[in-house]
């Protein structure tokens, strides 16, 4: 599952929750998915990394560049 | 060749400084040309004045005498004098006086073409595309030498660490910049990308012209992957920035705008986990509120259950009392009355009224027939026996 459906499963789970209607092993149930969503979440936050590439590197490209930012 | 009468560089300078000073042609003379750019530090300053085919450098230590705002692309005249600092080895034009002659013609044209690209629609809305906030896949279109793309792989990475950047290197000024910039773009643009990020870092007013190229502003409105802006700095406009789908100030903030912070995400999942907590606390205690609700209600329900059965068993235990003891009381009156009549007709109880018991050998007279004249007889009394004889006998009609 992608990180943004993860989120949004954890804010509908959230969401039916605090309206009340629900039963309460319904509510551990979700409950015990939310967390696990956010866990997950966290995890991927914290390990996924990236990735950078340079195409078309040529040494003398805009090297009279005398701008800054 | 000989280098016996070689001169030291600082000799050389020393020379050109006092030639420039000395040349009476070159004192407070009146240049005019374009304002390639303008800046102000500590009061003093900086710019460059240019035509087509050359540049000066120009300097002015009293800015109080500045009577108006300049802006890059200002066609002016100034007046002052050349002067060479040997140090450096950099000819400054010292400026006492600056006023304006009329707009420049590079901006002149930037403004014509602005308004020819207005008309034909090109800054239209339907041409912006949704730029993402929290693009992962990005591409940047700019020089891999200096500190842009430096800042922009910082700035991104720093947001969010799983961010994937594809920059591809191109010109960003100079003859056919613009064709480099496109060529990086059309690649970009095949790739399926979250965003483009064309970028260059500041510079002069003509080192940022590239970017009003009119052949990239019609390539860029045919690109299918939104195309960000972030061309020199906050006060430099080109016509870029309005056939892009967003301009960002600056390089930096171009990173900032496409890219979230993971840290935000790290907040929002962490305020999730606290309101779910607090949520099924919430849920348990009502449960346990709602339970021994129904506890003490059905506790007293019970109680009360309880205290009435006692209540009618105790009924109908005095109810069975109260029967059993009028059945015994009646028994015992009936006893009772027995017993006064049996009282009654005990026959000793018969002596004591004064009737006496008559005894013939033992056997009990009860007729004037058991017994004849002159036999003896024994009368038992209350209080003791008599010894008697019959003399007469008569009977009684009863």
């Amino acid at each position: 599952m992608k990180f943004e459906e993860r989120l949004l499963k954890i804010d509908e789970i959230t969401k039916l929750l605090e309206s009340g209607n629900i039963g309460i092993e319904e509510a551990m149930k979700s409950y015990e998915i939310a967390i696990n969503e956010c866990s997950e979440c966290l995890k991927i936050l914290k390990n996924n990394k990236g990735k950078i590439q340079i195409l078309n590197q040529t040494i003398d490209n805009g090297s009279d560049e005398n701008g800054d930012v | 060749m000989d280098y016996y009468n070689a001169i030291s560089v600082s000799q050389l300078n020393k020379y050109l400084t006092r030639i420039i000073a000395s040349e009476e042609l070159l004192v407070n003379i009146a240049v005019e040309g374009e304002l390639s750019s303008f800046k102000v530090k500590d009061d003093v300053a900086f710019f460059t004045l240019k035509d087509s085919f050359a540049i000066l450098n120009c300097v002015m230590f009293d800015t109080k005498k500045i009577k108006e705002p300049f802006v890059v692309g200002d066609k002016v005249y100034v007046r002052g004098s050349p002067s060479f600092y040997g140090k450096s080895g950099k000819l400054n034009f010292n400026v006492n006086h600056i006023e304006k002659s009329g707009e420049g013609e590079i901006y002149k044209n930037f403004l014509i073409l602005k308004q020819k690209l207005l008309e034909e629609g090109l800054f239209d809305t339907k041409y912006k595309k949704i730029v993402p906030n929290n693009a992962t896949n990005i591409g940047v279109v700019t020089s891999t030498v200096g500190a842009v793309i430096q800042d922009i792989i910082n700035v991104a990475t720093r947001r969010n660490n799983a961010v994937n950047l594809i920059i591809n290197d191109c010109k960003v000024q100079g003859e056919n910049a613009d064709l480099s910039i496109m060529q990086a773009l059309a690649e970009l643009d095949l790739m399926n990308l979250d965003v483009i990020i064309i970028a260059r870092g500041g510079g002069s007013y003509e080192d940022l012209s590239i970017f009003n190229s009119e052949r990239l502003a019609r390539f860029v409105i045919e690109c299918k992957t939104p195309i960000v802006s972030a061309v020199g700095h906050e006060t430099d406009f080109t016509i870029l920035d309005f056939v892009a789908s967003l301009r960002a100030p600056t390089p930096s903030a171009a990173a900032e705008l496409v890219v979230s912070d993971v840290q935000n995400y790290k907040f929002a999942i962490l305020n999730y986990v606290s309101r779910l907590s607090k949520l099924l606390l919430n849920f348990n205690e009502n449960l346990e509120a709602d339970i021994f609700a129904k506890f003490y209600y059905n506790n007293s329900l019970i109680n009360q259950i309880i205290s009435k059965s006692i209540a009618q068993i105790n009924l109908k235990q005095q109810n069975v009392h109260h029967l059993i003891s009028n059945e015994l009381n009646l028994k015992i009156q009936i006893i009772q009355n027995m017993l006064e009549i049996l009282k009654k007709i005990n026959p000793v109880a018969l002596l004591e009224n004064g009737y006496a018991t008559l005894f013939k050998e033992n056997i009990r007279i009860k007729s004037i027939y058991d017994v004849n004249i002159d036999e003896n007889i024994r009368i038992e009394l209350k209080d003791g026996l008599l010894n008697a004889k019959i003399t007469s006998k008569e009977s009684i009609k009863r």
